[in-house]
């Protein structure tokens, strides 16, 4: 296995965009925890490791003309502590909060988590219901996706193969705006989710507005419940609205079952939670 | 097989080795520094069993390979005590019992020694959450908390 640290991101895209990264099944290495536990445990084979740690521009949090900036190699450590994100986006800084344990927080990246592209990633749901962009690079250009259109499945992106995604961008929330993250899973840490949600809203005369509602785990990407958004938008916040909303969002979801939870639990899930979350 | 060079500080001593780049950090510690202090359990992140002090973050050895350690500064269980005297994490866990069969303490350990680096006003009340990433398959829990708070107070006075 080659292993190869380059220290620009020049170096990087030219790295992977040569004939030798796709022929040895080349990966890129951020945090490890995903990819490590893929070769170690899952016989996953590859003959070239790119470790993308060694470009400092990639890392860090910026605010600038009210849009908030994150470099993919973040670390979920970095997102928890910033108080940028504390203030402008409670939610994402509540799933950083809820993200695996100190150890992992302290090495995995919101680039990881967000390429490794599991419809269970906690960081996922909040950057849905943020309307985050992504920007994605290689030595042919740049280019920007919305992150409702980056996965195609589970373990599936728009990616090309020599492509990296660089940074996460959304609009700064308004400290006005309501914003949630709740994750069930088996016990608060290490667990990876059963249903997980992230609600946006603000409230202009106990009417929703720009409701945007993210749910996890419950398809086979993080989805948005666009028709219960839809339906709430310009209404009146009362519980029993809130309840039907939350039947038409469960009928948004298509959820497997799994060894973590059966698809009518989740489906009732969606049910209470986002009920809970919206009254 | 690719090997490589590397060079790092492990408990104040300088290494230059050669590791093969699919060696997993864990195991060079346990088998080319014979450090054995630092456990495997599950091996993917899950337990903490592994936990070192690495550039002054906790973090799971199982799941870095060698070559991402080159240049780092490390410390293991094994580097906690100075001149025979426990670090006071240790004497914590020896005057509360809080060790029964003893394979995931050092994880324990370094991983409540990261914490109370980067923050030593760290509150009793904080000790879960720190901890979260550490199984203990005994479930001696209450036992490890109370080693970990009986430590809070040792390092106050020291």
């Amino acid at each position: 296995m080659i292993y190869i640290m380059p220290i620009e991101k020049k170096e990087l895209l030219e790295l992977v965009a040569q004939p030798q990264f796709k022929k040895n099944n080349g990966q890129i290495l951020a945090g490890g925890s995903d990819l490590m536990v893929k070769i170690e445990h899952f016989g996953f084979k590859t003959g070239m490791i790119v470790d993308a740690k060694g470009i400092k521009s990639l890392r860090g949090i910026v605010k600038k003309d009210n849009v908030i900036k994150i470099g993919s190699l973040t670390t979920v450590s970095d997102l928890l502590e910033s108080k940028l994100l504390a203030k402008n986006a409670p939610n994402l800084n509540q799933a950083a909060k809820n993200f695996a344990a100190v150890q992992i927080r302290n090495r995995s990246t919101i680039g990881g988590n967000i390429c490794n592209a599991s419809p269970a990633a906690d960081l996922v749901p909040p950057l849905y219901a943020l309307g985050a962009k992504l920007k994605l690079e290689s030595v042919k250009g740049i280019r920007r996706v919305n992150i409702d259109k980056f996965f195609k499945g589970p373990g599936k992106t728009v990616l090309k193969p020599d492509e990296i995604l660089s940074e996460i961008s959304f609009n700064a929330l308004p400290s006005s705006t309501f914003s949630r993250f709740y994750k069930l899973g088996q016990r608060e840490s290490m667990a990876i989710a059963i249903v997980s949600l992230s609600v946006i809203f603000n409230s202009n005369e106990n009417k929703f507005k720009d409701l945007r509602i993210a749910l996890g785990a419950v398809a086979p990407t993080v989805i948005r419940a666009y028709k219960t958004e839809r339906f709430l938008e310009g209404s009146i916040r009362s519980s029993e609205l809130v309840e039907k909303a939350a039947i038409i969002a469960v009928n948004e979801c298509s959820p497997i079952t799994d060894v973590r939870g059966s698809a009518d639990y989740r489906r009732l899930m969606v049910e209470r939670l986002l009920a809970e979350l919206l009254n | 097989m690719h090997k490589y060079n590397i060079s790092l500080e492990v408990n104040g001593v300088k290494y230059y080795k050669t590791v093969d780049s699919r060696q997993r950090l864990l195991d060079f510690i346990r088998d080319d520094l014979r450090l054995t202090g630092t456990k495997e359990a599950c091996g993917e992140g899950e337990c903490g069993s592994c936990a070192i002090i690495m550039d002054g973050k906790a973090l799971n050895s199982c799941l870095i390979l060698a070559v991402e350690a080159d240049a780092a500064k490390i410390t293991t269980i094994e580097g906690l005590e100075i001149n025979g005297e426990l670090d006071s994490i240790q004497q914590g866990f020896v005057d509360e019992h809080g060790v029964q069969c003893g394979f995931c303490i050092p994880g324990f350990i370094m991983t409540a020694r990261a914490a109370l680096n980067s923050n030593p006003d760290l509150k009793s009340s904080e000790i879960r959450s720190v901890v979260a990433g550490n199984l203990c398959r005994c479930t001696g829990y209450v036992k490890i908390f109370k080693s970990i708070e009986k430590a809070l107070r040792l390092e106050k006075k020291r």
